[in-house]
């Protein structure tokens, strides 16, 4: 069992004591079982306001909102020496960005494989969470994650059911190495439910059928060198979904749509400085759904470029940039507004956002978060396959979101 | 390492359902008496004055 100090009583001195103690510490932490403590729960609530200026992000008439609420409660319970029970429920509402309510976060039997001083090896079997992109399995912990809203051109929420996880099962193989330093390899093999709810959000109003998810197999690998800052990583997604429309009222037609991901990521976490990057390409083919014989396509291309600054232990301030489009052969969104007579704005085409925040600690484990957004264009809100123009008739608009986070 | 990463680990291993954190200690004194009292346990102080009953690795700067 590991036992640790308070953050907040870590002296200047000892951080750099922990440089090398930590590496130990990590490794024996997740070795060893807490035999005496088999149960453990922890929780979170944050609650915001969020006011959206000029797009439908999070409610249709831009006025202020408090449809900012995130609550979780989770469980661990040690069956044995080498396998452990794990869940998490949690409560969102994010208005437009994603379907509100209670949904089972993760539900697993994580089986510690096998364990050596410098080879690591988890299966986890159930409903298990990702952690392939750097922010994928703290998205929705208002607290591990680095702002409000995140980097749309990854973690886009439209797609968060779809991203977070899935229903089967995980590998995760970690190595630790004196002269290369430690890897950590990642594979997942599942499939999510889609609620009527969220094809009404991706596919619109108008999508009377049934969507699914047949399959998503994700993988990722990341390396740290040796007492080196920085990391990198690189990941890679497919994944399939199908649409089956409604014969009696649908205007859509029977569709496949496939989707296939690659990311490359940088960070680096300094004693007051903070870098990070992700970089990602996705072919998104829709076969149907528009017309029988429809078939395109479309390459997107998102990268984000972020950094933190610790100025006391309490202020953290966070600056970023990122910068997507839809299709890398249109990135201003031209052949869009051609191709439908007009009727979609070429705004629609891409998505730039410049970010300011900031947060502060109250205590140990409450947090205040505040951060502004200008951004150009509608290419990341929901409704992917009917935009709306009518609510979404501005090509620049902003957002600002505070947010109020408690953990246990 | 730095303390907000190692806080960043164990949250993300909290929950994020991937492990299980360690139990955090209030004082250097608490930690010292809940290792000497939990068979199998580790943890890291500044320093020591008494390090009976305990099993101590120093670490060189």
């Amino acid at each position: 069992m590991l036992l640790k100090l308070n953050a907040k009583r870590v002296s200047m001195r000892m951080k750099k004591l922990l440089f090398v103690s930590v590496i130990t510490s990590y490794l024996i932490a997740v070795n060893v079982n807490a035999a005496e403590q088999d149960f453990q729960f922890h929780g979170f609530i944050a609650q915001g306001l969020i006011d959206v200026n000029g797009s439908d992000l999070v409610n249709d008439d831009s006025a202020l909102s408090p449809k900012l609420t995130e609550i979780g409660l989770n469980g661990s319970y040690q069956l044995s020496d080498n396998l452990r029970l794990a869940g998490q429920v949690v409560y969102l509402n994010g208005g437009n960005r994603y379907e509100e309510g209670i949904r089972v976060d993760y539900a697993l039997l994580d089986w510690s494989a096998y364990d050596s001083l410098n080879w690591q090896t988890n299966l986890y079997f159930g409903r298990f969470k990702n952690n392939h992109w750097l922010y994928s399995s703290s998205r929705d912990i208002p607290f591990a994650r680095p702002s409000i809203i995140l980097p749309q051109s990854i973690y886009f929420d439209g797609f968060r059911d779809f991203a977070i996880g899935a229903d089967g099962a995980a590998i995760k193989i970690r190595h630790h190495n004196d002269d290369f330093g430690n890897f950590d390899f990642n594979f997942t093999y599942g499939t999510s439910p889609v609620s009527d709810k969220q094809t009404e959000l991706l596919l619109s109003d108008f999508a009377q059928g049934k969507a699914k998810q047949d399959s998503d197999m994700q993988v990722s690998l990341y390396w740290q060198p040796s007492f080196s800052a920085w990391k990198f990583g690189t990941s890679y997604l497919d994944s399939d979904f199908s649409y089956q429309r409604n014969d009696s009222d649908d205007m859509f037609f029977d569709a496949d749509f496939s989707f296939q991901s690659y990311t490359l990521n940088a960070l680096y976490e300094g004693e007051y400085w903070e870098f990070s990057s992700e970089v990602s390409q996705s072919n998104f083919r829709t076969k149907g759904f528009y017309l029988p014989q429809y078939d395109q396509t479309p390459i997107s291309q998102g990268i984000y470029v972020q950094s933190r600054y610790k100025v006391t232990n309490e202020l953290t301030l966070l600056a970023r940039y990122e910068h997507f489009y839809n299709d890398k052969s249109d990135k201003k969104g031209k052949k869009l507004t051609e191709q439908t007579d007009g009727k979609i704005p070429a705004y629609f085409g891409y998505h730039r956002d410049t970010t300011f925040g900031l947060s502060y600690e109250l205590t140990n484990n409450l947090r205040l978060r505040f951060e502004y957004h200008w951004v150009e264009g509608a290419g990341r809100l929901s409704s992917l396959v009917m935009p709306k123009p009518d609510v979404n008739d501005k090509s620049n608009w902003q957002l600002w979101a505070i947010q109020l986070m408690y953990w246990f | 390492m730095f303390p907000y990463q190692l806080e960043r680990i164990w949250h993300k291993l909290t929950y994020s359902g991937l492990g299980v954190a360690p139990i955090t200690m209030n004082t250097p004194k608490e930690l010292l008496d809940a290792v000497r009292v939990t068979p199998g346990s580790i943890g890291y102080v500044e320093s020591l004055k008494n390090e009976e009953a305990s099993n101590v690795v120093k670490i060189k700067r």
